[in-house]
C-alpha cells in the first residue's frame, strides 16, 4: 500500500499549517491535504490580521491560553519565518466613565491572563494617537499586540514544514474517510487514496461536516461573515495603534488598524452567513465607515482601495476545540478557532505537535531547520547591498508592480519556493502585486506572463484563483 | 551620481511631447524614463483611429499618433531608458533615483523634471461593488491591453459599466472580435462617452445603453458568473425593486481614471483635491521647484491631442528655465473655480513682467446645453465667451489674453447656463 | 421625414438634420458629406489585430479607408484568418484591395 503517513492533516489554513511547521520538527512522514489550489485561501485569508494580546479572553479559557502563548512565541516565529510583524500595540477606545469601568474590567482580566496592559488618560492617549476622535476619552492599552500578513504567516509556516521534509497536496478535498485497521484511509475528490495513523482535522469552517464522517460531532460551525474596507497607504502616521472600539459600544468590536504593509484596515462586521458567503454589501460597509469615523477623525474614504469578507468557523461553544477524539482514537479535532485564532496559531501547532510526538513517540529531528530563506526585497535592503543583489540577478532590478515595488526577481522567487505560488492570486498573496491602488490592472499581464514562463505552461492556463479562473480565456486569431 | 538637465518621468504621449517641447526649445540634456518595454504608453493599445484631428489635422489610429512622437526623439537621438521605474524624488536637492535590471539603482541630479506619469483607471475595488470578487471582472483598460497586444479575450458575455470612452471603445473591440456584448450601465443620467463613440461602438452594434443604471452585486467565487444591475433614483441610490440579473463571464468596467501621482505626491507636492493631481501654475510647475507636471498625471484629458499640446508647453517651460533660470515674481493670483465647474486648471498665476496670457482648462460638472463662461477678478467680470454643447466628458480650454494681469486680485471662473 | 444624425467625423459630435434632401445643424463641410453619406450607405473605417506569428504581440491593422458598415464582419473575417511575419514596417500593406472592397488592410506599428 503506498500512500502511508504517520500523520495526515486535513485543511492549509493557518491552523493545519501552523501544525505541520511544528510537526516538522519530529522525525514524521506527514502531509498535508488543502481542497484549494493554495493553502490559506479561506478564513486565514480575509480577517482583521491582528496578533491579539490576549486581555479580552475569559480567563482559564483554551482562547485565553493559546493567546497569550501564542503572542510571546510569534515574535521569534515571525524572525525564522521572515513574515512581516509589527508589534504596534492596541488601544481599546472609551468614550464615557461607564466605558472605563469596562475597560477597568478588562484590564483585571488582563493581569489575570498575564497580558501587560494599563489605561491611559486623555492627555497621553491623544499624544499617542494624534488624529484619535476628541471624544475618545481614556483606553486601555495592550503594548504586545501585533499585526501579521496572514498570508505570509499561513505560506511561511507550510513553507518551513515542506523545507523540513513535511509534504502538501493541493486541490486534495476530502470526500471520504473509512477505518482500515489502525490507520484512516481518506478519500479525495480527484480520486486519491491516502492512509494515516494520526488524523488531524484542521479543516475550519467545514470541521463539523469533515468529522461526521467518521462521528457525530459534538460540536456545530456557526460561520459569521465579517466584512473590511482597505485603505491605501497614504499616510504612515495616520493611526499607529490598532484601535478597537470598547466591546460594550453598539460598535460590534469594529477595529481599525494600519496593516504591515501601511495600508489601513477598517472592519470587521459580524453576522450570520452561510460558510461559502463572502459576499459585501453596501449598507454593511457604510456602517463601517460610521463607526470607524467615531474612533478617528478625517478618515479619507477616497484612499479606499478595496472592500472584502471572510468567515469565521466560530463553533456553538465559547471556546476552542482542541482535543483527541473520544470516539475515535488518533483522531485530532483542532475545530472552532475563532478569533484570536491567527494569534493563537503557534502556541496551537506546537501543543498539538507535541501531543501527536507523545502519541506516536516521534523523535526530535536533528536536521530541522527552523529559519525560511529571507525574501529579498526593494523595502527591506539597504542601496548598495541590493545593488548588488541586481548584479548578481539583474531580474530584482525589473519593478513589475509600481503600487507596491515589488520586482520580477521576487515574483520569481515566490514561485519557486516550496509551497510556492501558482495563480495570480498566488502571488499576490505573497509579495504583493494586485494589493495596491491599481488592483492589478497594470501588471497583473506581467504576472501572468512570469507565472507561465517559470511554471513552462501556456499563459492561457494561468489561472486568478482556482481552476475555471483562466484569466486569458480565448485567443481569437490565427489559431496560435 | 549622473548630471542630466532634463528628466522626464514616462514615455507616453505626455512625457514624448514634453521632451518634444523642450528640445524644440533649445535643451537636449534630456532622459525620458519609461516602466514599460516600449515608448508611446497607452497609445499602443488604443488600436482604434480618432486621434491626431486637432494636432495633425488628420485621423490616426493610437500607435500611429505614438509614432510621430516616437519618431522625434529617435531621430533626435533623445535619450530614453525602458522598464525602469523612478522610485523616489528628493526635490529639495534635485535628485531622483530610478531602478532598472542593467544598472540596478541609479541616483540622478536634474535641473528640471517633468511628471508625466500618466493615469489609472478606477477599479473595482475603489468603487465598492457590492457581492464577490471572482475573476472576469476587469478595468476596460486592462481587457483592452490583454485584447489589443497580447490577442487574448477576457470573455465571451460581456457587461460593461460606465459609459466613458474606453468603456465604449471596448464594447465595440468585444464586438468585433466575437464576443456577446450585452449592454452598457452608466450611473448618470447621460454618458461620459463622446457622441461618435456612442454611434459608432454602441448604436452600430446594437448595444444597448442603461442610463441612470449601475451594477449593484457581483456574483460568482471563483470566476465571475453574473451580476445584478439595477435603475438608481435621482440622488443616485438603487431603485427598491428594479433589479435585474444578467447572466455574464465578463465585467469590463469604465469607471474613470485618476492621476497616477503618487510618487509626486511622496515627494511633498502640494495636490489639488479637484484633479487628484499636481497644484501647479501657468508654466505647469508644481509647488516643488523645477518640477512640472502635464498630462493625464496632472488632470485627465479627453482628447490626446491636447495632452500633446500641453506637454509641449510644459517642456517648453521647462527648457527655458533651465536656460534662463527662475523669473522675478511680481505678484500671484490664485484662481477658483466657481459655478457649474468641476475643476480649474492653473491654480495659481505666478505673474512675471513677460505674462501676457494664460489658457486656462477646465470641465463642467453636468452638461450645459448653451453656457456663458466668465472670468471674474473679484466681482467684477473681466471676460466671457458664450459656448454651446458643454460636457463634463470634454475639456474645455480658453486662452486668457489682454487682462491686466499684474493688478489683478484673484480669478474666478463662472458658467452660467443660458 | 426629419432624421437626427450625430456626426462621428470628429469629437465634437454635432446633432445633424436631415428632412428629405434638407440638411441643417453641421457645423463644418465634413459634417454635411457625412449625413449625405451615412443615408445613403453608413461607411466605417475598421481597425483591429493581426496574429504575428514568430511574435508575442499582435500586430494592429486598420482599413487604408471607410468600407461599408455591412461588410464589418466580413472583412473582421479576413483579419481573423491572417497571420504575418514579423518584422512588419509601419503602414506596410498586409492585405490589398481586401474582400474587393478597393481598401487594403495595413499596419499601423512597426513591429522588429
Amino acid at each position: 500500500m503506498q500512500n502511508i503517513y504517520d500523520v495526515l492533516i486535513i485543511g492549509g489554513g493557518v491552523i493545519g499549517c501552523s501544525i505541520a511547521r511544528y510537526l516538522s520538527k519530529f522525525k514524521v512522514n506527514g502531509i498535508l491535504l488543502e481542497k484549494y489550489n493554495d493553502v490559506g485561501d479561506e478564513t486565514s485569508n480575509a480577517n482583521s490580521a491582528i496578533v491579539h494580546s490576549g486581555y479580552d479572553p475569559l480567563p482559564g479559557s483554551k482562547k485565553a491560553y493559546f493567546n497569550v502563548k501564542g503572542n510571546k512565541m510569534m515574535k521569534d516565529l515571525a524572525e525564522e519565518l521572515d513574515v512581516p510583524f509589527i508589534q504596534n500595540g492596541s488601544l481599546t477606545i472609551a468614550f464615557n466613565d461607564e466605558e472605563l469601568k469596562t475597560l477597568k474590567s478588562l484590564l483585571e482580566r488582563a493581569e489575570t491572563n498575564g497580558v501587560r496592559a494599563r489605561i491611559v488618560e486623555f492627555d497621553e492617549l491623544h499624544q499617542m494617537e494624534p488624529n484619535l476622535s476628541d471624544e475618545a476619552k481614556y483606553a486601555l492599552f495592550c503594548e504586545d499586540s501585533g499585526i501579521i500578513s496572514p498570508f505570509n504567516l499561513t505560506v511561511g509556516l507550510m513553507e518551513n514544514a515542506m523545507d523540513n521534509g513535511f509534504k502538501l497536496a493541493l486541490n486534495s478535498e476530502v470526500i471520504n474517510i473509512e477505518k482500515s485497521g489502525d490507520l484512516y484511509h481518506i478519500i479525495t475528490k480527484n480520486n486519491k487514496d491516502y492512509y494515516s495513523k494520526v488524523l488531524v482535522n484542521a479543516s475550519g469552517l467545514y470541521s463539523d461536516d469533515l468529522l461526521a464522517l467518521l462521528e457525530k460531532p459534538k460540536y456545530k460551525i456557526i460561520p459569521r461573515k465579517g466584512e473590511y474596507i482597505v485603505l491605501d497607504h497614504f499616510n504612515n502616521n495616520f493611526c499607529k495603534h490598532t484601535l478597537f472600539m470598547c466591546p460594550t459600544k453598539v460598535g460590534k468590536g469594529v477595529l481599525i488598524s494600519p496593516t504591515t504593509s501601511f495600508n489601513y484596515i477598517i472592519g470587521p462586521s459580524n453576522d450570520l452567513s452561510n460558510k461559502a458567503d463572502t459576499s459585501t454589501d453596501s449598507l454593511t460597509i457604510n456602517d463601517l465607515k460610521t463607526i470607524a469615523s467615531k474612533l478617528i477623525k478625517n478618515i479619507n474614504y477616497g484612499e479606499t482601495i478595496r472592500s472584502f469578507a471572510g468567515v469565521r468557523a466560530n463553533p456553538d461553544i465559547d471556546d476552542f476545540i482542541i482535543e483527541e477524539s473520544k470516539v475515535n482514537e488518533n483522531l485530532f479535532n483542532v475545530a472552532g478557532i475563532m478569533s484570536p485564532g491567527l494569534a493563537s496559531s503557534p502556541a496551537i501547532g506546537e501543543y498539538v505537535a507535541n501531543l501527536i510526538k507523545e502519541k506516536l513517540q516521534l523523535e526530535i529531528s536533528k536536521n530541522f531547520n527552523p529559519n525560511r530563506r529571507k525574501v529579498l526585497k526593494l523595502s527591506k535592503l539597504d542601496e548598495n547591498t541590493y545593488n548588488e543583489l541586481i548584479k548578481s540577478n539583474p531580474s530584482y532590478g525589473h519593478i513589475v508592480c509600481r503600487c507596491e515595488k515589488v520586482s520580477e526577481g521576487e515574483i520569481i522567487d515566490a514561485i519557486h519556493r516550496n509551497c510556492g505560488a501558482r495563480t495570480v492570486k498566488g502571488v499576490k498573496k505573497r509579495c504583493r502585486p494586485g494589493f495596491g491602488r491599481c488592483n492589478g490592472s497594470f501588471c497583473q499581464e506581467e504576472v501572468i506572463k512570469i507565472l507561465a514562463r517559470e511554471l513552462g505552461c501556456d499563459k492561457s492556463e494561468i489561472c486568478y484563483s482556482d481552476k475555471g479562473s483562466e484569466i486569458l480565456k480565448f485567443y481569437p486569431k490565427g489559431n496560435k | 551620481m549622473k548630471n542630466i538637465k532634463l528628466v522626464i518621468i514616462g514615455g507616453g504621449s505626455a512625457g514624448l511631447a514634453a521632451a518634444k517641447g523642450a528640445y524644440e526649445n533649445g535643451v537636449n540634456d534630456i532622459l525620458i524614463i519609461e516602466r514599460n518595454n516600449e515608448l508611446g504608453g497607452i497609445l499602443n493599445q488604443c488600436i482604434h483611429s480618432g486621434f491626431g484631428l486637432h494636432k495633425f489635422k488628420v485621423e490616426l489610429t493610437g500607435p500611429e499618433y505614438a509614432a510621430k512622437f516616437i519618431d522625434f526623439i529617435k531621430e533626435k537621438k533623445i535619450n530614453y531608458l525602458l522598464n525602469t521605474q523612478v522610485i523616489s524624488i528628493d526635490a529639495k536637492n534635485k535628485i531622483l533615483k530610478f531602478i532598472n535590471a542593467q544598472e540596478g539603482i541609479v541616483s540622478v541630479n536634474y535641473c528640471a523634471l517633468i511628471y508625466a506619469a500618466g493615469c489609472n483607471e478606477r477599479t473595482a475595488g475603489q468603487i465598492l461593488i457590492p457581492g464577490e470578487r471572482p475573476n472576469g471582472v476587469f478595468t476596460a483598460g486592462l481587457a483592452q491591453r490583454y485584447l489589443n497586444i497580447d490577442g487574448y479575450l477576457v470573455g465571451k458575455n460581456v457587461y460593461i459599466l460606465g459609459s466613458g470612452d474606453i468603456g465604449l471603445i471596448m464594447a465595440r473591440r468585444m464586438a468585433l472580435e466575437g464576443a456577446n456584448v450585452i449592454g452598457v450601465s452608466e450611473l448618470m443620467p447621460y454618458s461620459n462617452g463622446l457622441n461618435r463613440n456612442i454611434v459608432q461602438c454602441l448604436n452600430d452594434f446594437n448595444i444597448p445603453l442603461r442610463l441612470h443604471n449601475t451594477v449593484v452585486r457581483i456574483h460568482g467565487k471563483n470566476q465571475l458568473e453574473g451580476i445584478t444591475i439595477c435603475d438608481v433614483d435621482d440622488s443616485l441610490k438603487p431603485i427598491k425593486g428594479k433589479e435585474e440579473f444578467i447572466s455574464c463571464d465578463t465585467l469590463l468596467l469604465s469607471v474613470g481614471l485618476y492621476p497616477f501621482n503618487s510618487l509626486l505626491k511622496n515627494s511633498g507636492a502640494k495636490v489639488y483635491l479637484n484633479t487628484k493631481g499636481a497644484f501647479v501654475d501657468q508654466n505647469l510647475e508644481t509647488s516643488l521647484d523645477s518640477i512640472y507636471s502635464c498630462g493625464n498625471v496632472l488632470h485627465v484629458h479627453d482628447l490626446v491631442d491636447f495632452v500633446s499640446d500641453e506637454s509641449e508647453i510644459a517642456g517648453k517651460n521647462a527648457a527655458n528655465r533651465i536656460k534662463y533660470g527662475k523669473k522675478e515674481i511680481l505678484t500671484t493670483i490664485y484662481t477658483n473655480n466657481g459655478d457649474n465647474l468641476s475643476y480649474l486648471l492653473p491654480n495659481v498665476i505666478h505673474v512675471d513682467k513677460d505674462l501676457d496670457s494664460v489658457l486656462f482648462s477646465f470641465r463642467v460638472k453636468k452638461p450645459i446645453n448653451k453656457g456663458k463662461i466668465r472670468f471674474f477678478d473679484q466681482d467684477k467680470c473681466i471676460y466671457e465667451i458664450v459656448k454651446n454643447y458643454l460636457l463634463p466628458s470634454e475639456m474645455q480650454r480658453i486662452l486668457l489674453k489682454n487682462a491686466d494681469f499684474l493688478n489683478l486680485k484673484s480669478i474666478t471662473v463662472s458658467i452660467e447656463e443660458i | 421625414m426629419k432624421k437626427e444624425y450625430i456626426c462621428i467625423i470628429c469629437p465634437k459630435g454635432c446633432h445633424i438634420f436631415k428632412d428629405g434632401d434638407a440638411i441643417s445643424g453641421y457645423t463644418c463641410l465634413r459634417g454635411l458629406e457625412y449625413v449625405k453619406q451615412e443615408s445613403i450607405k453608413p461607411l466605417r473605417s475598421l481597425t483591429s489585430t493581426v496574429c504575428v506569428s514568430n511574435r508575442d504581440v499582435m500586430c494592429p491593422v486598420k482599413t487604408s479607408g471607410p468600407i461599408p458598415k455591412s461588410e464589418i464582419f466580413s472583412v473582421m473575417d479576413k483579419i481573423n484568418s491572417l497571420k504575418v511575419e514579423a518584422p512588419i514596417l509601419f503602414n506596410q500593406i498586409l492585405v490589398k484591395n481586401v474582400n474587393d472592397l478597393a481598401v487594403d488592410i495595413i499596419s499601423t506599428k512597426e513591429i522588429k
